[in-house]
């Protein structure tokens, strides 16, 4: 498991996380979202043992990762920078990580490298940008380490290398338990690799929650009332917790957090003609979440 | 298994460093390969060549220009060696650039791990190559040896072992050097986050340490003239890269090393700074300190790294200390120009801002807090002035005057320049006796300093004299015999240095009875070397009442007559081997000469038509010479100190005074055949030729005062008519040719002395501007010149008044 405890890291004045409190279980892929600047890298560069805490603790399965070999030979961190080792050729950086990972297969380096086929004895510095992504995701998975933690991790990446590294990360889940944390502003790919998000804004957890129930907790409702001469406000519903509230001619769209029982309870007092319960993507959730908080896509509007 | 596995990871991250750095690794093998053989396998060659010269005596053939060879081994050598910088940079790339921090901070590596691998790799590549080179150079020597031992006499064969030691003492101190100047470089890696501030920061450093050092020394020696910049700038050796290179240079070349050279003589220099510590262990205690140097820097490179995060990189100073270090040392440096006058104050303070804020436009890439700068800049100049000053006005916080315990002195050694050159020489003591003796006669020494010399006078008119302008000075031009008069001293000596003055010139003021303001006879050095290895100099102009006590001192002591032995023994040797190498043995077979100079005459190098040759056989020069040397030791040992102030010098063996109570070598020369000076002989080199315009004088005793106060009477220094004298000689003539000498005038210069010390005051001889005292004894003789010269003053024509 990956622990953060009231971990606080600080950037000179500026506190890019504030007592952040975050459990990633064993073999979950997790997905990192949040605003520009929210903390996401921080905290995976913080569970890679890059950066160390101001405060608080940061925990793989139970022990500190800054400057711990042992916890570290559990993370491979991919970041969003494609320059790494551009002398090496792929052979040589494969041969330089599996020094430092025990754990390193070259079976499945071997199986990676032939679905791929990337040039083995050619420089990386002249690979392009998505084989470079390419050759150190082949290189991690083979690492065989409990957590993998990528950043940006697609970036760069045409569609049908995507589908074909998702599907060497959705393998290497299945057959090792393997625990895997995203990070990116690509909300559809986290939808689909994820099964548990966290959602970062200012340096605070706004959520972390399996992806299924956050999407069963929070609803877009399209309703109208049997009185139509009356006009609402979402102070009408004070037992919704309302993210979003829009009225168009006589139809009212809310955005409400709760189970689609409780809604339609608290909704029910206020005989509703139509009462639609659509589910909401994660780019929505993402979106209208952080709007409460401030963070208004309407700002240009 | 596991722990096997986990230490080996700093020796893996090692190697990435040399595969990511390949290229540049060759391109140092190159130049280390190139440049050291070459440097070691031409001087060899040159040997060989010169070997060949001496040989065959065929100068022409046998040429080798060995100095092209040289500079090219040198050029790749300094260029390889200056690429250590990179090395260090390379090393700690992810501390700069960002591309490579992640995933070298993400592996599975402790701070610890990391900052030694690095360290390692990059030191590795930087001096393996060095080593491997040196080796190189070592396999080139051996296999030229047979070469060169072929063309050799057996007897210097011996020099090729010198050959050997010179090579291994700088090729292992640049080792250490080079080991340092990575260090630093490692160093400058923890404290910067960006390229460019590593660049220049590594560039700055090297530079500053040695140059704040040198510049605030010389500001001290320039303040303070007990001090001696150089007999103190030793220690910027053990304080950096640079420094420690000259201070090697030095140390090899110039002392201790008997360095062959391409003609076939060797050199062997002084002791100097070194003492009686030797070579080797001072180049151990050197090599020592450069290691205590390098670890500390390590040390401290390692605790900044440690305290270092991932995030600092792309700060141009992740620890700003180093920037200021930076800052201030370049601002010292300037403000140390004023050393060349206050005068110079306000340029040097535009000079030094300017420098000053362009530094911090560059570190902040920006005018971002400006004000904050004008503040650190005021306070660094303020506190720099502050200190400038302090030195001055606490004498370099006592230690211009300081005097090491008795217990922590091995020896002493003394270097007396004497104004006649020939009779410059060290003594060393080591009995603590003596060296307390000494130390005590250094007290006095700087209770006499600090009572008689301002340092602002020092400053302001070069040295010697007094700060005091209210009274008028007077200049006495000896040559054209005139007196000019000057408000003050400061006027009468910048007017007479741009006239070609000299300390053997009168300046004195007219109206007190104060010490005359050029007064000393000689400067003494003072070393003391403590049982740390250190040497502590200092510097001291002596008036004759001191000078008197020092030679007390030393007069009859062991060291003082086996010092002139030495210096006596060394010159004959030389001339036996100049007289050697120049063949003219085979010219005159069977006897060599050596020459005995009049007691007047000074330079032993010139050669006079007044002076003797003494021969001795050919067949047993060296006997002869051992006998000459020894006597003049047993001489001198047994002199006393009146002997030394008032002896008659009857001659001069090489520059080296023979007195009349210096009876065993006395009666040596006679045996081979020396004879006492006539008086044409003994005035030659001031009477010259016939018809050489001669002015003579003499002066009775209480027109002359001398600045010493016990000894009013001597010719050690210059002799000062007494502000409230008539000024006028006793005697006053001008004639044109020796053979117009009148016969008791003659008589007075037979026995006029060059050297004469004597608390009573004495007759004063000038002849054309030279002065001999006339002994006490013949004073009566001195006062039958003159009146015999004033009753005959009517009929003199060539009287000049100078008065």
């Amino acid at each position: 498991m990956m622990q953060l405890k009231a971990t606080v890291k600080q950037f000179e004045d500026f506190k890019a996380l504030d007592g952040v409190d975050l459990e990633i279980p064993k073999g979950t892929a997790f997905g990192l979202l949040g605003s520009n600047g929210a903390g996401k890298s921080t905290i995976l560069r913080l569970f890679s043992g890059i950066y160390k805490q101001e405060s608080g603790e940061v925990l793989i399965d139970g022990e500190p990762v800054y400057d711990n070999i042992q916890a570290k030979q559990k993370v491979f961190f991919i970041n969003d920078e494609t320059i790494q080792f551009s002398n090496f050729t792929l052979m040589q950086l494969k041969d330089f990580y599996k020094q430092f990972y025990p754990s390193f297969s070259e079976e499945i380096f071997e199986k990676l490298e032939k679905a791929i086929q990337l040039p083995r004895n050619k420089k990386i510095n002249t690979f392009s940008k998505g084989m470079k992504r390419q050759a150190i995701v082949i290189i991690g998975i083979a690492c065989c380490t409990p957590y993998l933690l990528l950043d940006e991790a697609f970036d760069g990446l045409d569609p049908t290398m995507r589908i074909i590294v998702k599907r060497m990360l959705v393998d290497a889940m299945c057959e090792r338990e393997l625990t895997v944390v995203i990070s990116s502003h690509n909300l559809k790919e986290i939808n689909e690799m994820c099964d548990m998000a966290g959602l970062l804004h200012h340096g605070k957890i706004v959520f972390n929650r399996q992806l299924d129930s956050l999407k069963g907790t929070m609803h877009k409702i399209q309703t109208a009332f049997a009185d139509k001469s009356k006009i609402y406000t979402a102070k009408d519903f004070p037992s919704l917790e309302i993210l979003h509230f829009e009225k168009t001619q006589s139809i009212y769209h809310i955005i409400a957090k709760g189970e689609e029982e409780e809604i339609h309870q608290a909704l029910a007092p206020f005989k509703p003609v139509i009462a639609d319960m659509i589910p909401l993507s994660l780019e929505e959730i993402f979106i209208y979440e952080l709007e409460v908080l401030g963070y208004d896509s309407q700002v240009f509007a | 298994m596991t722990a096997k596995f986990l230490h080996s990871f700093s020796a893996r991250n090692a190697f990435r460093l040399v595969n990511q750095n390949k290229k540049f690794f060759i391109v140092t093998c190159i130049l280390q390969l190139l440049g050291i053989p070459l440097i070691m396998g031409s001087g060899m060659l040159e040997v060989y060549y010169s070997e060949r010269r001496e040989l065959t005596h065929d100068y022409s053939s046998y040429n080798f220009n060995y100095e092209a060879y040289m500079a090219i081994g040198c050029f790749c050598l300094g260029i390889a060696v200056l690429l250590g910088i990179f090395f260090g940079i390379n090393a700690y790339r992810e501390e700069w650039d960002k591309s490579k921090v992640d995933m070298l901070y993400s592996l599975p590596l402790t701070n610890k791990q990391r900052f030694f691998s690095n360290y390692l790799g990059g030191l590795g590549m930087y001096v393996i190559s060095y080593i491997g080179a040196v080796l190189l150079g070592w396999i080139v020597i051996f296999i030229m040896t047979p070469l060169v031992r072929s063309v050799m006499d057996s007897h210097e064969i011996g020099q090729l072992n010198t050959i050997y030691k010179y090579y291994l003492l700088i090729t292992i101190g640049l080792f250490f050097l080079m080991c340092l100047y990575y260090t630093i470089s490692a160093l400058i890696a923890s404290c910067c986050g960006t390229l460019f501030e590593n660049i220049y920061t590594n560039i700055l450093l090297n530079l500053l340490i040695p140059g704040t050092f040198a510049a605030i020394l010389a500001v001290i020696t320039e303040i303070i003239d007990t001090m001696n910049f150089e007999h103190s700038w030793y220690f910027i050796g053990y304080t950096s890269p640079i420094g420690g290179l000259i201070y090697l240079v030095y140390l090899v070349f110039e002392k201790g090393v008997d360095v062959y050279y391409s003609y076939g003589s060797t050199y062997t220099a002084t002791a100097g700074e070194l003492g009686d510590l030797g070579l080797v262990p001072a180049y151990l205690r050197w090599i020592l300190i450069i290691v205590v140097l390098t670890v500390a820097v390590f040390i401290l490179a390692w605790r900044l790294y440690e305290h270092r995060k991932a995030e600092h990189v792309g700060r141009p100073f992740v620890y700003i200390g180093i920037y200021y270090v930076i800052l201030t040392a370049i601002t010292v440096c300037i403000l140390c120009i004023l050393e060349a006058g206050i005068e110079a104050l306000i340029p040097v303070l535009i000079f030094s801002a300017i420098v000053y804020f362009i530094m911090e436009v560059i570190r902040k890439r920006g005018f971002k807090k400006f004000w904050f700068s004008a503040i650190c800049y005021i306070i660094t100049v303020v506190v720099a002035l502050a200190s400038m000053f302090s030195i001055s006005a606490t004498n370099a916080f006592g230690r211009a005057y300081y005097i090491p315990a008795l217990a922590s002195v091995t020896s002493v050694k003394l270097e007396n320049y004497y104004y006649n050159s020939n009779m410059n020489y060290e003594l060393n003591f080591k009995d603590k006796e003596i060296i307390s003796k000494i130390q005590d006669f250094q007290k006095e020494c700087n209770q006499h300093h600090k009572n008689h010399y301002s340092t602002q006078l020092e400053n302001a008119i070069d040295g010697y004299y007094d700060l005091n302008y209210s009274n008028n000075y007077k200049y006495y031009d000896e040559y054209n015999g005139y007196y000019e008069y000057y408000e003050d001293i400061e006027s009468a000596v910048h007017y007479n240095y741009d006239s070609g003055y000299n300390n053997n010139d009168y300046i004195y003021e007219t109206n007190t009875k104060n010490r005359p303001y050029i007064s000393s006879c000689a400067t003494l050095g003072i070393t003391y070397y403590t049982i740390t290895g250190s040497a502590i100099y200092r510097t001291y102009e002596l008036y004759t009442d001191e000078y008197i006590n020092l030679m007390d001192m030393c007069i009859g002591t062991d060291v003082y007559a086996e010092a002139n032995y030495n210096l006596l023994k060394s010159r004959l040797e030389n001339m036996y081997k100049q007289y050697d190498d120049t063949m003219l043995k085979y010219y005159y077979p069977s006897k060599i000469n050596f020459t005995v100079a009049p007691p007047n005459t000074n330079d032993y190098y010139r050669s006079y038509e007044s002076e003797q040759y003494i021969q001795i056989q050919l067949s047993d020069v060296e006997s002869n010479l051992n006998l000459l040397t020894e006597a003049y030791q047993r001489d001198l040992k047994n002199m006393t100190s009146e002997e030394f102030r008032t002896s008659e010098i009857i001659c001069n063996i090489l520059g080296l005074p023979v007195r009349a109570c210096n009876q065993e070598t006395y009666a040596l020369l006679q045996k081979w055949g020396f004879e006492e000076f006539s008086l044409y002989q003994k005035y030659y080199s001031i009477l010259g030729t016939d018809t050489q315009k001669l002015d003579i004088r003499i002066y009775a005793p209480e027109t002359y005062q001398t600045s010493s106060l016990q000894y009013p009477s001597n010719t050690l220094q210059n002799i000062y008519v007494k502000p409230d004298a008539s000024n006028i000689p006793s005697y006053e003539n001008t004639i044109y040719s020796i053979v117009d000498l009148d016969t008791s005038l003659q008589d007075l210069m037979q026995v006029a002395r060059k050297h004469y010390i004597s608390s009573e005051p004495c007759y004063v001889l000038v002849i054309n501007n030279s002065k001999y005292m006339i002994p006490l004894e013949y004073s009566e003789l001195a006062e039958q010149v003159i009146n015999h010269k004033q009753t005959n003053s009517a009929s003199q024509s060539n009287i000049t008044d100078i008065s």
